[in-house]
């Protein structure tokens, strides 16, 4: 580089660059910035200096080169490779500018990903899902039975799937070409059981049912018979409060048999209804031996309680091992004794040394020795009709 | 995006690329049409400022039934190609043994019609768990992402951009919660997308509003006044495979060790 | 399938494309490393397969993105890698790295053939014009010139090296970076796929070169493929012992995978993994190559070990690319189950596209060679020289 031309050159390269780094430097701090700090027309200015600068150096070096030509045949050695790698720095340029040419507008808005992705998200599609109030704006009286029932917590959409076309196809219905969209939920037991088949692997306080079993326990011959032949969906009336409190039977009364018209929104809800009916209306002679005996005291919604399979079909006690009654009887280390007798289960304790009971299996129901303390069995089926009025 | 009509936006356009080609990928986002780095309005001129959000996601899994409301209720909000899922629920029963076994109710009913194990195999334990997109915060896949179509929103959703995506597949491999698949119609990675197309309205993803029984919840971890916080304060939760630092958003309430 | 495995993973997503592509990047990277042992390291009795290395190595090259292309969901974006390309991911690299590479190996072979080049731009007819496009119209070449090309292709044929490491070990990063696959995640897979690689890229040319030199009754030039066979047991040697090193390490820690990896190797890939990769296709050519390398054979026995060899490694690098990229995925993400996969022979990523993906690099080495020599004239001398004139270009078939 000692020949001056070159110099020059080399001077318009430096300057070039540090010109190049300006505009960078400026581009970032107003990409950067919530307002624009050099603006628009200063990087513009100072890039186009960039080229000015290298077009300098270039030319430079070009005319450099052309003088020595006439060296070439000495030292041309070096001829081809230039002539490559001025082809090759073409392409590159080519394909740099191309790059960047080819980035989307918004790619590296708010991160390294293209920034109009997210707004596509957004609008990806419609909501297909309505809510429940939306179901409710057109089918007030089932949204009002179904806010009073136990089922008031769960949407409409849950059951009946996503309502976005039948609410479309209602509202598009005035051009009278529209077909309409029903949403049905099939009148087969399928529904009801994905909720409520019982599965072992579901919480054991939830309700759930063996349907055949179910059926048979009431008599029912067909065991395809769909659950809404019986429990209307919309007001099952699967009580909060325990049955007896409660008044009304979960199966039998329906709200509609004695409110004639609308649901009023402002009724109290099933479970603050006053007195429907008593156990003993039905299961007189159960109520009666009860009464004999030592949990007397308690009403029998204490026991079946919840709506449940097992309760009103075998019995929620049978079905579930020991554990219901240790609720009670369960002799806690740091519980105040409760004045009730009391285990500390596993360990049943020997009352009768000199005739020890056999080893018994951690699930066996207490009820399978104990049942002399509640009630006297199969009393159960004394009317399983009638009895509503 | 709100531009306004007289935006010199060629101008920005030729400058963008100038200065692009000069500076390479170091200034990939330089000049990019974001309006003082805010962020995108959803439609429909609803006002959401996704700096006031950080969506997270909670299972509780003492509360799931399995009863498929959830797959059922993504399949036809988000339109996913049969045979593929965006989130599932899964059964474990735990024999006698204690071994587990797990099976998921695939299909259009998504619904479990007996128990995976017979009475003889004496269960010791059983129940299920809801799966989805974890939405990490570390996330794996938009690390992996050769081309930065999936990526994470500024309010905690890891997205695809199904116009950018290439289909190499490399993110469906790097989760390692296999929530994600290729598309088979549009052939671009595919996922949950927190049902960006609700939460951005107001809405709740699909799986979150049809849950019966409250077993799967969301919420915004910038609110310090929000219900999933106020749970997440007050419950003992677990992540689903920690050891592997994604840093998940999905927080699961009474997770089994059996669950990966 | 077999036990639980997750809903979305019922579908093998890398196919038999992705088993071929580290495959063919593998025998780029071990054909460049053979010509550098020319051009760098001076092992001038490689000299006969020199430029058919480079040769192999750049065709290679150009067709490795071909099972990518038609893997990719959307090939018409293939170039968002190289748009946009998100650097905090493994693959992300592959534009800029693959390009580069093509960059090196195409400029050192434009300097190394540029002799035969300048003789074919003054001929003519198609080849003349391809010739004096290829060299940019500059035909001259003298002494001096010469001596540049040589420092040129010194200097990258050395940085080669690097880059065809950075190339193929990328390729293994990208499996063993995968913390959601116990199968490929190990900081070993970058390396096995470096000596892996070494050892292919030895195997096709020594196969290859072979073939070329039957089929035209060339006299092979025994000292070039010994040579070759003993840098072929020595690196399959080192190969082979870390892959064998990699699975010894999971099952000796007893770590939480090895139990469904355990079940992996002894029952999904016992017979593609431990029969066929291990016992016949490492076994026998190490004691083959071993048995070459040892004693001295008449040639003609000499050239057939090393032949059996090299075609039995081949299949071993193409089974281990295999064990890999399917094993791995055939291990459910939840531990608890395997899926399965068997590539139909139709499909678009099928068996018959990847045959044809993986001859034509081979069909175009021969049109290559009607274009300029890839042997020196001394390799291409026939077994009797009396019997037939002197070779020219053509005969290659």
């Amino acid at each position: 580089m000692a020949d001056p031309q070159n110099r020059r050159s080399l001077i318009a390269f430096v300057f070039a660059a540090v010109l190049l780094a300006t505009v960078l430097i400026m581009a970032r701090a107003d990409a950067l910035a919530r307002r624009p700090v050099f603006g628009l027309a200063t990087i513009v200015l100072a890039a186009a200096g960039t080229v000015l600068a290298l077009a300098v150096g270039l030319g430079g070096l070009l005319a450099a080169r052309r003088r020595r030509e006439d060296l070439s045949q000495v030292r041309g050695s070096w001829s081809h490779v230039l002539r490559l790698g001025v082809a090759l720095l073409v392409i590159g340029g080519a394909a740099i500018v191309a790059r960047a040419a080819l980035v989307p507008d918004s790619y590296g808005a708010y991160g390294y990903f293209r920034g109009d992705a997210v707004r596509d998200a957004m609008v990806a599609r419609r909501p297909s899902h309505q809510g429940r109030d939306v179901c409710a704006g057109c089918h007030e009286t089932e949204g009002r039975l179904h806010a009073k029932d136990f089922h008031s917590g769960i949407q409409c959409e849950s059951c009946h799937g996503a309502g976005g076309e039948h609410v479309a196809s209602v509202a598009a219905r005035a051009d009278g070409k529209t077909e309409h969209v029903p949403v049905v939920v099939p009148r087969t037991q399928e529904p009801c059981l994905w909720c409520h088949r019982r599965l072992a692997a579901r919480p054991s306080s939830f309700p759930q049912i063996d349907p055949q079993e179910h059926l048979r326990g009431f008599a029912v011959a067909d065991l395809e018979t769909p659950c809404m032949r019986c429990h209307n969906p919309h007001e099952p009336l699967f009580l909060t409060r325990p049955l007896r409190e409660a008044r009304l039977h979960p199966v039998i009364q329906q709200c509609r048999d004695c409110h004639a018209g609308d649901v009023d929104a402002a009724a109290p809800r099933p479970d603050d209804h006053p007195v429907v009916f008593e156990c003993r209306y039905c299961h007189a002679d159960l109520a009666a031996d009860f009464a004999g005996r030592s949990h007397r005291e308690l009403p029998c919604g204490r026991c079946h309680q919840a709506h449940r399979e097992s309760e009103t079909a075998t019995r929620i006690v049978r079905s579930h091992g020991p554990e219901f009654c240790l609720l009670c009887h369960r002799d806690f280390p740091l519980r105040e004794p409760v004045g009730l007798p009391t285990i500390a289960w596993p360990a049943h304790p020997e009352r009768n040394p000199q005739n020890p009971p056999p080893p018994l299996p951690d699930d066996m129901p207490c009820i399978d020795c104990h049942m002399d303390r509640i009630h006297a069995r199969g009393m159960t089926t004394a009317a399983a009709t009638g009895g509503a009025s | 995006m709100s531009r306004p009509p007289d935006d010199p936006s060629d101008r920005r356009r030729f400058l963008r690329i100038v200065v692009q080609s000069a500076g390479g990928f170091f200034f990939a986002g330089c000049l990019a049409d974001a309006e003082d780095g805010g962020p995108p309005a959803p439609p429909g001129g609803t006002a959401y400022d996704w700096n006031k959000f950080y969506w997270a996601y909670a299972v509780d899994t003492d509360r799931c039934i399995g009863c498929g409301s959830c797959m059922r209720a993504c399949r036809t909000e988000n339109l996913v190609p049969e045979g593929f899922y965006r989130t599932w629920v899964e059964r474990y029963e735990i024999d006698a043994d204690d071994k587990a076994h797990v099976d998921i109710a695939l299909g259009r009913s998504a619904s479990f019609d007996r128990d995976a194990l017979p009475p003889a195999a004496g269960r010791r334990k059983a129940f299920f768990v809801p799966k989805l997109c974890n939405h990490c915060k570390n996330s794996v896949c938009s690390q992996v992402c050769p081309v930065g179509a999936s990526y994470q929103t500024k309010d905690g959703v890891v997205l695809v951009d199904e116009q950018h995506c290439v289909g190499c597949a490399y993110c469906v491999q790097a989760c390692p919660y296999a929530t994600r698949f290729i598309n088979p119609h549009k052939h671009v990675a595919d996922k949950c997308t927190f049902c960006y197309h609700r939460i951005t309205v107001g809405l709740p993803p699909a799986c979150v509003l049809v849950c019966p029984t409250k077993a799967r919840m969301y919420g915004n971890l910038k609110d310090r006044k929000d219900e999933l916080q106020a749970i997440l304060h007050r419950r003992r939760y677990m992540l689903l495979k920690p050891e592997l630092g994604t840093n998940p958003k999905c927080y699961y309430l009474g997770l089994d060790l059996e669950v990966v | 399938m077999e036990g639980f495995v997750f809903p979305n993973e019922q579908n093998v997503v890398w196919t038999v494309m992705i088993v071929l592509y580290p495959y063919i990047t593998g025998l780029v990277a071990g054909a460049f490393v053979v010509s550098s042992l020319y051009h760098l390291f001076g092992r001038d009795e490689i000299r006969p397969v020199a430029r058919f290395s480079l040769g192999a190595a750049f065709v290679f090259l150009l067709f490795a993105p071909l099972p990518l292309l038609v893997h990719l969901g959307h090939p018409e974006r293939a170039f968002n890698i190289m748009i946009t390309p998100n650097f905090s991911s493994a693959m992300a690299g592959f534009g800029y790295i693959y390009t580069a590479y093509l960059l090196l190996v195409g400029i050192e072979i434009w300097f190394i053939f540029r002799d035969d080049m300048i003789r074919r731009a003054d001929g003519r007819g198609f080849w003349r014009l391809v010739a004096r496009v290829a060299l940019l119209n500059d035909l001259r070449a003298t002494e001096a010139s010469h001596a540049t090309d040589r420092r040129i292709i010194r200097f990258l044929a050395g940085l080669g090296i690097p880059m065809a490491c950075l190339l193929h070990g990328y390729v293994g990063f990208l499996f063993g970076s995968i913390k959601a696959n116990p199968w490929w995640s190990t900081p070993l897979m970058f390396v096995i796929f470096i000596f892996s690689a070494i050892v292919s890229g030895i195997a096709v040319l020594i196969f290859h070169y072979m073939l070329i030199a039957r089929i035209n009754r060339w006299k092979i030039d025994q000292a070039c493929v010994r040579s070759l066979g003993r840098f072929l047991w020595g690196f399959m040697i080192i190969a082979v012992s870390l892959e064998v090193l990699e699975v010894v390490s999971i099952a000796y820690k007893q770590s939480e995978e090895w139990e469904i990896l355990a079940r992996l190797i002894e029952d999904r890939l016992f017979f593609s993994y431990i029969i066929l990769q291990f016992l016949v296709f490492s076994l026998v050519p190490f004691l083959l190559l071993g048995l070459n390398a040892l004693f001295r054979f008449r040639d003609a026995v000499s050239n057939a070990i090393l032949w059996i060899a090299s075609v039995m490694l081949l299949v071993q690098v193409l089974l281990m690319r295999w064990n890999v990229v399917i094993g791995g995925q055939l291990v459910s993400k939840s531990y608890r189950g395997f899926t399965s996969y068997m590539p139909g022979v139709f499909e678009r990523e099928g068996l018959a596209v990847a045959v044809v993906i993986f001859t034509i690099p081979f069909g175009l080495l021969y049109v290559f060679h009607r274009f300029v020599p890839l042997f020196p004239p001394e390799a291409m001398r026939p077994t009797t020289p009396a019997e037939r004139p002197a070779p020219s270009q053509a005969d290659l078939h």
